[in-house]
């Protein structure tokens, strides 16, 4: 439904986006996900015609979006980012004005803004005033406007920010709702929202795609097999032996100290597929080691996020970028399981996903290797 | 073109839903009123130069074009700007309308609002039928208010050009204000300039003369095909200038 080539908008001094290809299929809910800045209104306002694309094409149900972008705009419903709307018109008016402007035929114009009222849950407030309204109202008064005049694609560009979280559980419902019937691209920095929400996801960093697929998918591509947390107690532990040990060990990538004492808990990188559980099991009951935990730690996406977004700042730290600190090594023992990646992380806009807080993030030393601890190559301490 | 009568009748409305519409056809009305005695009061004294009350009322004081250039900017500078402003643009844009229609229907209820403000003073003319001793002639009457809606055309379509153009309310009613009177102005370098052609040309665009025209009674075609020229120029400009906005 929406199939995107080599889209690239560059201003006077920016590259906004930076050859982008992507594709929406029919009924499909796509997560477009990306930090703040990273280009995603841009291509939204490019897909809706807001906005001219510098190079590259973008269709949407078959219509280029610049030759045909009417077309487009009939099959579009769009909540722009920040709701903007008449403050002096009611919401029924101004939902009927919508209808108008979208050439709803006259006949179906109220039957469709009542459906939308509905849907969006305004019954109350049809007769209030756009103005007084809360953010809540507003971002419903904007869904009600996509959908009044029955879009086959739902643009919906970061639909929960500044709600509650009443609201947002609320509007995350109605999306995938929507989303049986609909072809929807969703827009948001949030990563819990894309997990709850899309079947897949494309994240955007500085204007590029740098990961697509499902959330099963990301994970496993960029986990490899994901890492295992393993929990002893026993003679030795608590010093390095335990550690040294385990990496020895057949499909073990890399291991970190987590905790030393009282019992000592270790994260085990796991390298390609394998699943060396059953080894560091042998190996426990070889040295005598009582075992006290031992589990698969699933990649979260929000961690697959960071990383993503910590790395391309690296790469864009050679480029003129006022943003990107010097790089800070990560201390300790050195990565093997990620080619390198780890070793060094950029500041920037990683630092929002990192605010988030991934099991290691909490563990990571003083603060002072920055993004590193992040990256699944965190020191010992 | 279908979408032209839909943004028309809403952004109309608009101008009932805030005070500044009210605000600006207050002010209006009581300018005009002051006017219309001054010239009464005036006429009526003995030894008055001969002439119509109405003719006068058109275009006989820098007075009407005072409240003409003032009122079309106020009515225009909040169109495009507005929206910028606040985002809706976007919405408006994103919506399978053209930018000609965007442009066309707001024009139109500027257009309907300005109609609005001068509909009043008909009962001016409704007065000097009924107490006049002579009876005023319907032609030149006529004459001026299509001469009013012309001009008052014009420099709306000015004023949204100038809307267009900023983001801020302000300095869209300053542009439109500025513009407006550079045009106005051009009119009276007929006397600073030595060409003959050059003042003849200057002639043609005096909009104090084209007024007293229209006031007369006199509808020449070079005054229509000079406003109807620069109403079309400006509003062709306002949709370039959208346009140009949906590139950056």
């Amino acid at each position: 439904m929406i199939s995107v080539q080599n889209l690239t908008k560059r201003y006077v001094d920016t590259h906004a986006v930076e050859d982008l290809s992507l594709e929406v299929k029919e009924g499909e809910v796509l997560g477009f996900l990306g930090p703040n800045g990273a280009g995603k209104t841009t291509t939204i306002r490019m897909l809706t015609g807001f906005l001219r694309p510098t190079s590259g094409t973008a269709r949407v149900a078959g219509f280029d979006v610049v030759d045909d972008s009417l077309e487009v705009r009939r099959r579009i419903g769009y909540l722009p980012e920040n709701i903007p709307l008449y403050p002096e018109m009611r919401v029924d008016e101004y939902l009927r004005y919508r209808a108008a402007l979208k050439r709803v035929p006259r006949g179906q114009r109220q039957a469709n803004v009542d459906r939308a009222v509905e849907l969006c849950g305004l019954r109350e407030e049809r007769r209030r005033i756009v103005g007084t309204l809360s953010k809540g109202f507003r971002q419903r008064v904007g869904l009600a406007d996509a959908l009044v005049h029955r879009p086959p694609i739902l643009i919906l560009d970061e639909p929960t920010v500044g709600l509650d979280p009443n609201q947002i559980r609320e509007v995350r419902e109605l999306i995938r709702d929507l989303g049986q019937d609909h072809t929807v691209l969703l827009s948001t920095h949030i990563l819990p929202e894309v997990e709850m929400i899309c079947g897949r996801v494309a994240i955007i960093h500085r204007g590029r795609l740098v990961a697509e697929g499902t959330p099963e998918r990301l994970r496993q591509q960029l986990e490899g097999g994901g890492r295992v947390v393993v929990e002893l107690r026993g003679p030795g532990v608590d010093g390095a032996e335990a550690g040294a040990a385990l990496e020895k060990l057949e499909g073990v990538a890399s291991v970190t100290a987590r905790r030393r004492a009282p019992d000592c808990e270790l994260e085990v990188v796991v390298a390609g597929d394998g699943d060396p559980r059953e080894a560091i099991f042998r190996l426990a009951v070889e040295r005598g080691w009582v075992l006290l935990g031992l589990r698969r730690d699933a990649a979260s996406l929000e961690d697959i996020f960071a990383r993503l977004t910590t790395e391309e700042t690296t790469d864009a730290a050679s480029a003129p970028e006022p943003a990107a600190p010097p790089p800070a090594p990560a201390e300790g023992q050195p990565s093997t399981g990620e080619g390198g990646h780890g070793a060094e992380g950029g500041g920037g806009e990683g630092e929002s996903a990192q605010g988030r807080g991934t099991a290691e993030s909490t563990s990571d030393a003083g603060g002072e290797c920055g993004d590193g601890g992040n990256l699944g190559t965190e020191g010992e301490r | 073109m279908v979408n032209v009568p839909t943004i028309a009748a809403r952004e109309l409305r608009a101008y009932f839903y805030s005070p500044l519409g009210y605000v600006v056809l207050a002010v209006f009305l009581l300018l005009q009123g002051i006017v219309f005695w001054l010239f009464m009061s005036f006429l009526s004294q003995p030894g008055a130069p001969p002439g119509a009350v109405m003719q006068y009322f058109f275009g006989g004081t820098i007075l009407f074009w005072i409240a003409v250039l003032g009122v079309t900017s106020a009515a225009t500078m909040r169109l495009v700007a507005e929206e910028r402003r606040s985002g809706t643009l976007e919405p408006l844009l994103t919506a399978p309308v053209t930018s000609s229609e965007v442009v066309l229907g707001k024009y139109l209820a500027s257009l309907g609002f300005f109609v609005a403000l001068w509909v009043p003073t008909l009962l001016y003319v409704a007065i000097l039928r009924g107490y006049a001793d002579a009876r005023p002639e319907w032609g030149p009457i006529a004459a001026g208010y299509l001469g009013t809606f012309l001009e008052g055309g014009a420099f709306l379509a000015v004023g949204l050009l100038a809307s267009a153009m900023t983001r801020n309310q302000l300095v869209a009613f300053i542009l439109a204000f500025v513009f407006a009177w550079a045009i106005m102005l051009l009119g009276v370098l007929e006397n600073l300039v030595s060409s003959e052609w050059l003042k003849a040309t200057f002639k043609h665009v005096h909009l104090f003369r084209q007024m007293d025209d229209f006031g007369k009674g006199i509808v020449d075609t070079r005054h229509l095909a000079f406003l109807v020229s620069l109403t079309a120029f400006s509003l062709f400009a306002t949709v370039k200038v959208l346009d140009a906005r949906r590139g950056a």
